[in-house]
């Protein structure tokens, strides 16, 4: 019997990025780099332990966005053609680097990478990775849950109850459709939780979601075992908050794993330091130069000067850093445990892209962590939220405090001087779309697919990832430009449902563009 | 690097590599010496790098490898992290609730894309819709509480209806009123008077965990206040540990769905009261549910006792220890926001991009040619494909040294050879921290390059 438990949470979501109006375009490659360096990479591994015997517990979120572009025929022809050309530009390179042992070696290792990525996602699982996720939940090791629709932040939507009602059950009802059963849990869209949302959660037979640490350490009353037991809220819904200690050890740039000078360095890609007649094929079309994933210096230490990446010694590192995990974990555990008189549980949710984008060995590290958690020691078991629930149903009930993930906890991520100024027009597009759902009744199929759109188009405006763009100043001006243009083509859609004139070519043109969510059901906004 | 590994190398690589690692002007031509000041220039950059590892069982060798992330992210324009908060570091021992310092994020993006223009639109029609409207003349006041202290309003008007109310209010002023509670009743906090082109604000509040809501309008000219319209009422969150200690238990089976539960409860809700609050007041009562229960009539504090007691008490940190934590958090303008970052695109484990001049050459070399296109051609021993029209075009990193490389084509009907072999050297020397061999986005080859390249034979 276990003295504790530990589950690990991955939060897989990119904002819905599908452009069939360009042969390329850039932001879509979000998608690729993640298919190739996280998805396929935790994949193979649940594949081998799955292989190995391995009993693991793991929860995933896979957001509605994700699970739409994953099961987009459209980018999945797209990314066999990145990978494809990524590894026709490896066979170059394996040439190219003939009298350079350090980077030969390395241009046959990501050689060998691309082409299992390609393997995995053609022959495996013939290009829909969702269903690789479906068959690791439905052999219950793997415990997927859902976001919101579009990742909506939704405490600025509660004066719209519908709409956060619809964020949540457009979800819901994806969810279903792409795993053949209901969520069980919700990772709320930047941990952000307002009062309230538990009740349309409950409604949804949500059982539980996940906030960060001080939305329960902060709950009314005070929790009497802070982050390490679960808390139900009053509507009925449990909730899990992050714990820190874990968090630190692979999220901190002060402290964590990943900045260890034999780990690969992120930032130093063949896209931008080869000869660019070279390299130019493999780059933006326009000649713009991107990162291609071929990534060949290890961290090296804080100056610019870095030394060639050596895989072999790198994995050893993510061995070492898994056992220290491991280890911590145990203490970590034992320690409660003796306090607590019941076993707690420390949930480390991370952002699944942290592993393989950027950690380019965080796959490894939790391969060898879920190995050695199962084989060298007793203290602890891995186990997911709801495997958590069934077991110890009796817990305290609190009211949590209104939080989010983000730069000092609450709001201001998503709610400052560059981004406010989408709110009124989602809160407008919000109220048109409430007025839509509850007074037009079925007029035909014209009108049906129109007020369809007309909740795709402002579903995806509402995504938290546009306002975080504009805070943070990476890709503005296309962040600006999604937000417009959902809420201009949601606009004429409602003008024409309003006017009775609904111009089928615009729906057309629409429904071509945004393809989210096909059997949307927009009575959600009633 | 060890003294006998520098040791085999030649005099002019030492040159190089005591330049590389910031020696100036290497004092000396003797091999020696120069060893022996590469060797001190090696440790002054560990020293500098914090290079020099403790780790002990149980903690991660990671303080070496912090720095280069720290400053990694200062360049990204990611959250800073203060030097004071870098030296309070973690003291609690494994399994003590974190009195860590807020740890710096990783990375503040997921993917990174480059900056680039948009793509021009499409020729569609319906790709040009136009631009947003500026307001929308709903009269909504939104007033939402951003974090404990800061409360965020707009208020939709147009310029029409914000002109006709100044012409009708006194001095021509709008005002929002702020109210210290859940509607107009309660005391007025604060009343601001607005600059006329604002449209929103931010409102600095007094107290987290309270009520407020605003009302926006005007005085008329005789002094009365004039509302235009209302905010539903916000709540500013928590900003520490309540002061609340009592604990209710409730056990909510996880193989019944809460439409089930409810149909079992529905008839006992009292007012306010929520599902979980029911469930409670009836296991507590010792009603008959069917299904198990951790209590019948045993009272809070029992069942308080069963699951061990208030945590922060038993390992001895009390509330304003936890709640000094993530107030430190919330008050730091330059620290990271403690806990991870979210949501997607960019940041760095990398060194900072260099600033100032900088000067990076390479030499690559580029081997071309043609043939029939049904020829046979063996590059190095290794037949390659042709393209189409009978063309090959091979790319080398060149490192320093000599290099020789045959080349044959064979006619498709076998009967004749022709061969080729190319040698190439490379001796490269540089001065003054000349970048070593990786191009960078601002190295644009020469239109020329690869006649260039092939000079080097």
């Amino acid at each position: 019997m276990p003295q504790g438990y530990v589950a690990l949470v991955l939060h897989a979501h990119l904002p819905f990025v599908r452009h069939p109006e360009y042969s390329h375009f850039m932001e879509e490659s979000w998608l690729y780099e993640g298919i190739t360096e996280t998805y396929v990479p935790l994949i193979n591994m649940m594949d081998g332990l799955l292989r190995d015997g391995v009993d693991f517990r793991l929860a995933i979120t896979v957001s509605p966005p994700l699970c739409a572009m994953l099961t987009d025929p459209l980018l999945q022809d797209r990314y066999v053609q990145h990978i494809s050309r990524l590894i026709e530009l490896t066979e170059k390179e394996i040439e190219r680097t003939r009298w350079q042992a350090d980077f030969h070696e390395l241009a046959w290792h990501y050689h060998h990478k691309f082409h299992t990525a390609r393997n995995t996602f053609c022959d495996q699982y013939q290009r829909n990775l969702i269903s690789a996720f479906r068959k690791f939940q439905d052999a219950g090791k793997l415990e997927v849950i859902t976001s919101a629709a579009t990742h909506g932040f939704l405490p600025l939507m509660r004066d719209i109850p519908q709409a956060v009602k619809a964020q949540i059950f457009v979800a819901r009802d994806h969810y279903h459709e792409c795993f053949g059963r209901d969520p069980r849990g919700i990772w709320l869209p930047e941990c952000a939780y307002f009062q309230g949302i538990e009740k349309v959660l409950s409604e949804a037979e949500i059982r539980y979601f996940i906030i960060d640490t001080h939305g329960v350490m902060f709950a009314e009353p005070r929790p009497r075992h802070g982050v390490f037991a679960p808390v139900f809220t009053r509507s009925g819904p449990a909730v899990f908050a992050r714990d820190i200690e874990s968090s630190k050890q692979v999220w901190s740039a002060e402290e964590g794993y990943p900045g260890d000078f034999e780990y690969r360095d992120f930032y130093r890609d063949a896209g931008f330091d080869l000869d660019y007649e070279y390299i130019r094929p493999y780059i933006h079309p326009d000649g713009i130069r991107c990162h291609t994933g071929l990534k060949y210096y290890r961290v090296t230490g804080k100056t610019n000067h870095k030394e060639p990446y050596r895989p072999r010694i790198a994995l050893e590192k993510a061995a070492t850093h898994a056992g220290n995990f491991m280890f911590n974990r145990e203490k970590q555990v034992q320690h409660l445990a003796g306090n607590m008189k019941r076993p707690p549980i420390i949930l480390a949710p991370y952002d699944a892209e942290l592993f393989g984008h950027w950690w380019y060995e965080g796959p490894d590290f939790l391969n060898y962590f879920i190995r050695k958690a199962h084989y060298d020691q007793k203290a602890f078991s891995l186990t997911t939220p709801a495997e958590f629930l069934e077991r110890h149903p009796t817990q305290q009930i609190v009211t949590p405090c209104e939080s989010s993930w983000g730069n000092k906890g609450y709001s201001e991520v998503w709610l400052e001087g560059s981004n406010s100024w989408v709110y009124p027009h989602l809160h407008v597009a919000a109220e048109r779309m409430v007025d839509l759902a509850r007074n037009h009744q079925h007029r035909g199929e014209i009108t049906e697919r129109a007020l369809r759109q007309a909740g795709r188009e402002l579903l995806l405006a509402q995504s938290s990832d546009w306002a975080f763009i504009m805070k943070t100043g990476t890709t503005v001006p296309y962040a600006v430009r999604r937000t417009k243009d959902h809420i201009l083509r949601f606009h004429r859609l409602y003008e024409q449902i309003k006017g009775g004139n609904i111009d089928e070519n615009f729906v057309s043109y629409c429904e071509w563009k945004d393809t989210i969510f096909p059997n949307l059901n927009y009575h959600h906004w009633a | 690097m060890k003294k006998t590994e520098l040791q085999a190398k030649s005099l002019k690589i030492l040159t190089a590599l005591a330049i590389k690692l910031g020696v100036k002007r290497p004092s000396t031509n003797r091999k020696e010496d120069l060893i022996a000041e590469i060797l001190t220039a090696i440790k002054v950059s560990k020293l500098k790098a914090g290079g020099v590892k403790t780790a002990s069982a149980g903690k991660p060798p990671a303080s070496s490898s912090s720095k280069s992330k720290a400053s990694a992210n200062k360049h990204n324009g990611a959250q800073k992290v203060s030097f004071a908060a870098r030296k309070r570091q973690a003291t609690a021992r494994p399994g003590e609730v974190a009195l860590a310092p807020v740890p710096a994020p990783l990375f503040e993006h997921k993917f990174v894309t480059p900056v680039h223009p948009m793509p021009a639109n499409t020729a569609s029609p319906y790709d040009h819709l136009g631009e947003l409207p500026e307001s929308y003349g709903t009269g909504r006041l939104f007033f939402a509480a951003r974090d404990p202290y800061w409360i965020y309003a707009y208020w939709d008007y147009t310029w029409n209806q914000m002109e006709e109310m100044r012409r009708v209010a006194r001095y021509g002023e709008l005002k929002l009123r702020v109210h210290a509670g859940r509607d107009s009743q309660a005391p007025v906090q604060q009343e601001i008077t607005l600059n006329p082109a604002a449209r929103n604000w931010f409102v600095q509040v007094d107290h987290a965990n309270a009520d407020y809501c605003a009302e926006f309008g005007y005085y008329d000219h005789q002094g009365n206040f004039i509302t235009a319209s209302r905010s539903y009422p916000t709540h500013t969150p928590s900003d520490r540990m309540s002061s609340r200690t009592d604990a209710r238990f409730v056990t909510i089976p996880f193989h019944i769905s809460f439409r089930e539960l409810f149909e079992m409860v529905k008839a006992y809700f009292k007012d306010g009261e929520e599902l979980a609050d029911v469930l409670h007041r009836l296991q507590a009562a010792g009603f008959p549910f069917p299904f198990d229960y951790e209590r019948t009539h045993a009272d809070e504090q029992a069942l308080g006792d069963m699951f061990g007691k208030d945590l922060f008490r038993s390992i001895r940190m009390g509330s304003d220890v936890v709640t000094e934590m993530f107030q430190r958090r919330l008050r730091e303008e330059t620290s990271s926001g403690l806990l991870a970052p979210p949501s997607p695109m960019g940041a760095s484990f990398g060194a900072p991009i260099p600033r100032g001049f900088w000067f990076n050459v390479n030499a690559e070399l580029i081997v071309y040619g043609a043939t029939e296109p049904k020829a046979r051609v063996v590059f190095d021993g290794k037949e390659i494909a042709l393209k189409p029209n009978g063309t090959f075009r091979f790319q080398f990193a060149l490192p320093d040294g000599s290099y020789d490389m045959p080349i044959a084509a064979t006619s498709p009907d076998e009967v004749e050879t022709r061969r080729v072999f190319l040698h190439f050297v490379r001796n490269t020397s540089e001065q003054d921290g000349v970048g070593v061999v990786q191009h960078s986005e601002g190295l644009i080859p020469p239109s020329s390059s690869k006649g260039e390249s092939t000079k080097s034979e």
